[in-house]
């Protein structure tokens, strides 16, 4: 589902899948052996259903339906795009797209490998199992927030980051949480297990964010 | 903006103003003071900022930057300038200028405005953002509208019922105003009640320069140097602010006046000094870098009485540093304008008396040590004692005199002189002979 450019590319270095954000050897090995005559025919077939600016986006449309998305929002540079945001293909295409004050702003992709994806799939589905809905989560922080509040203590964040997040569990059903301050409320509250959950999923997915393969899409 | 050229503007005739404190929602009389006030002391206060082990080397110079422009409380005019007039190359965000920000959130500070953390948007185009900071009132949401100047954060704004978070000086409401004579919560209001006859809603300080002008800008609409609170609540693409603006100044002011919020009462009245430790990872502010912080933020914990809060701990974050994927490309200030991080108070006794001076903190003894080097910015108190058989005549220098306590400033070396006489040998009698008997007279 990439551009022509990154098919000639991969067919030459014999790749199995048309992606010119798989570095040798990084990408699923799961066809590695298929003949080439077949990896010419699925070239042709994936660059087809592929738009041209879809193309340019590095991951195509894997992730207008993504099994998972991650949005970090910093207030005080709103402005200027989310901090981070990441899409996960259902073919394991990662796209992370980073505003200009990043030192390596833009779009970047890269792509599971079947394992990897399988896992993650797997990790998603477990998420979901220890994850509240978002009501349930906030309801209990709040209730913890106003207890330290009543022992005297309160916390108040500033330029806290919005955190939205969305996911497919294992029922494939997407799962959305928009949650402000998580990392704070995360210090103060250790034992709410759901947002402990939240927090784990949230750092897994933005552990992809810092993956070596990742590549500077045009 | 250059240092000097700050200073000059500090002079120029100004047209105070406050700004807000966080955890002031839905309180909005809630005052909050800095980590190490209690409520109860008077005198300087001192909050320790360190940098976390987490932090680049480069972030030391401009971290002492910022703690200075802190301690040395100058209102500036024009403090908002571009990035490239300081030499940033690209659109490198200015740690220094973020670090303003978000040392003032640690120390009690709350935005200026209305921004994205308050409205929950990312949408630099939403109606409501930059106007002056409120809480929504009884019908639970912001009400905005710009007036007839069409300027955004302007004395004219209709607000409806939405609830004012901005201090601002009574009867006066105007954000250029450099702070002056007493600054506390008799002298300046949240309530609207004392507005100035005209004036809808409390007016804050905005520059938009180079972002867009159409959100607002009160300093052009003022005819003011381009000003803007640091506590503004987005940082614009190419733009530096290194020094406070008067509204920021009398925001830390109000809460100097102590917990009873009377200036003129100074059982409680302080003074703030940071003073930088270096590298830790314990200290009253700590600055630390992280994956996960986004941009910058700052956590603050408190407790609070009454219309009076207590910061207890804050911790100031930073997304990590570099260039590589998912790090920030901070610009470091590479020029130190902190200043020495102390001077040398020398102590010159004169008279023909004699005594000794001892300082507070330790340092002098005056006796045997006449000089010491204390922190930039601290204050010092000296004593007097005479010896036996003289007394202290007076102090002078440094803005010291009489008899009593002589606090100094250490904002540069001082000297300070004291002066000590000897008491005239009291008679013990005196012995009158003439025509008539002798007689001792006793004093």
């Amino acid at each position: 589902m990439l551009d022509a450019r990154s098919l000639s590319v991969n067919i030459t270095n014999n790749q199995l899948l048309p992606d010119s954000n798989c570095h040798p050897g990084s990408c699923s090995r799961a066809h590695s052996h298929a003949p080439h005559a077949y990896r010419l025919l699925a070239a042709i077939f994936i660059a087809a259903l592929s738009g041209s600016d879809l193309a340019a986006a590095g991951c195509g449309k894997s992730v207008e339906s993504p099994i998972a998305r991650l949005e970090l929002i910093a207030p005080l540079v709103a402005h200027m795009g989310p901090a981070l945001k990441l899409s996960v293909g259902e073919d394991g295409c990662v796209l992370i797209e980073r505003p200009g004050y990043y030192a390596q702003p833009g779009a970047h992709s890269f792509r599971l490998d079947a394992t990897e994806l399988n896992s993650l799939r797997s990790e998603l589905a477990a998420a979901s199992e220890r994850l509240p809905d978002a009501g349930a989560i906030r309801s209990t922080v709040e209730a913890a927030r106003r207890a330290a509040d009543d022992a005297g203590i309160s916390f108040v964040v500033a330029d806290g980051n919005l955190l939205r997040l969305s996911f497919r569990d294992g029922d494939d059903r997407r799962r959305t949480y928009s949650w402000r301050n998580l990392e704070e409320d995360l210090l103060n509250h250790p034992d709410i297990e759901g947002l402990v959950a939240l927090g784990a999923l949230r750092d897994r997915l933005v552990e992809l964010a810092g993956d070596a393969r990742m590549e500077r899409q045009p | 903006m250059n240092r000097y050229v700050a200073l000059a503007l500090v002079f120029l005739p100004a047209l105070a103003q406050g700004g807000s404190f966080i955890g002031s929602d839905p309180n909005v009389n809630r005052v909050v003071h800095p980590p190490g006030y209690t409520g109860a002391q008077s005198g300087e206060i001192v909050a320790t900022v360190c940098l976390d082990p987490s932090a680049p080397v480069a972030a030391e110079i401009p971290t002492r930057n910022a703690v200075a422009t802190f301690n040395g409380m100058v209102a500036t005019l024009g403090n908002n300038v571009s990035a490239s007039s300081v030499g940033i190359p690209g659109s490198r965000p200015d740690y220094e200028s973020v670090l303003l920000h978000e040392m003032g959130h640690c120390i009690g500070m709350d935005h200026s405005t209305l921004g994205p953390s308050e409205l929950g948007t990312s949408d630099f185009n939403h109606p409501q953002l930059y106007y002056t900071i409120s809480t929504a009132g009884g019908n639970i949401v912001f009400n905005t509208g710009a007036g007839t100047d069409n300027v955004r954060a302007s004395r004219d704004d209709l607000r409806g019922d939405d609830v004012n978070r901005h201090w601002y000086k009574n009867n006066v409401n105007n954000p250029f105003e450099i702070p002056s004579g007493r600054i506390d919560r008799t002298t300046y209001s949240v309530s609207l009640s004392a507005l100035p006859v005209g004036h809808n809603y409390v007016e804050a300080a905005t520059s938009f320069f180079p972002c867009r002008a159409e959100s607002g800008d009160t300093s052009l609409l003022r005819s003011q140097p381009r000003t803007q609170n640091v506590m503004f609540p987005v940082l614009c693409s190419n733009n530096v602010y290194r020094d406070l603006a008067p509204d920021d100044v009398a925001t830390l002011r109000i809460a100097r006046a102590g917990a009873d919020g009377d200036a003129n009462l100074t059982g409680d009245n302080y003074t703030l000094r940071l003073d930088y430790i270096g590298v830790s990872s314990s200290c009253n502010i700590r600055i630390q870098f992280d994956n996960s912080a986004g941009f910058a933020l700052c956590g603050i914990s408190f407790s609070s009485s009454g219309n009076n809060a207590f910061i207890v701990s804050a911790v100031a974050r930073f997304q990590t540093a570099g260039t590589g994927g998912g790090q920030v490309n901070w610009w470091f200030n590479p020029t130190d304008t902190s200043g020495p991080d102390s001077f040398t108070l020398g102590v010159t006794k004169s008279g023909g008396g004699s005594g000794t001076v001892t300082s507070n903190p330790a340092g002098i003894s005056c006796g045997g040590t006449c000089s010491a080097d204390f922190d930039a910015g601290s204050n010092v108190t000296l004593t007097a004692n005479a010896a036996m058989g003289s007394y202290f005549g007076g102090w002078s220098g440094s803005g010291c005199s009489g008899t009593g306590q002589c606090i100094v400033t250490m904002s540069a070396d001082r000297g300070v002189g004291a002066s000590f006489g000897l008491i005239p040998p009291a008679p013990s009698g005196l012995i009158f002979r003439s025509n008539f008997e002798s007689w001792d007279l006793d004093f």
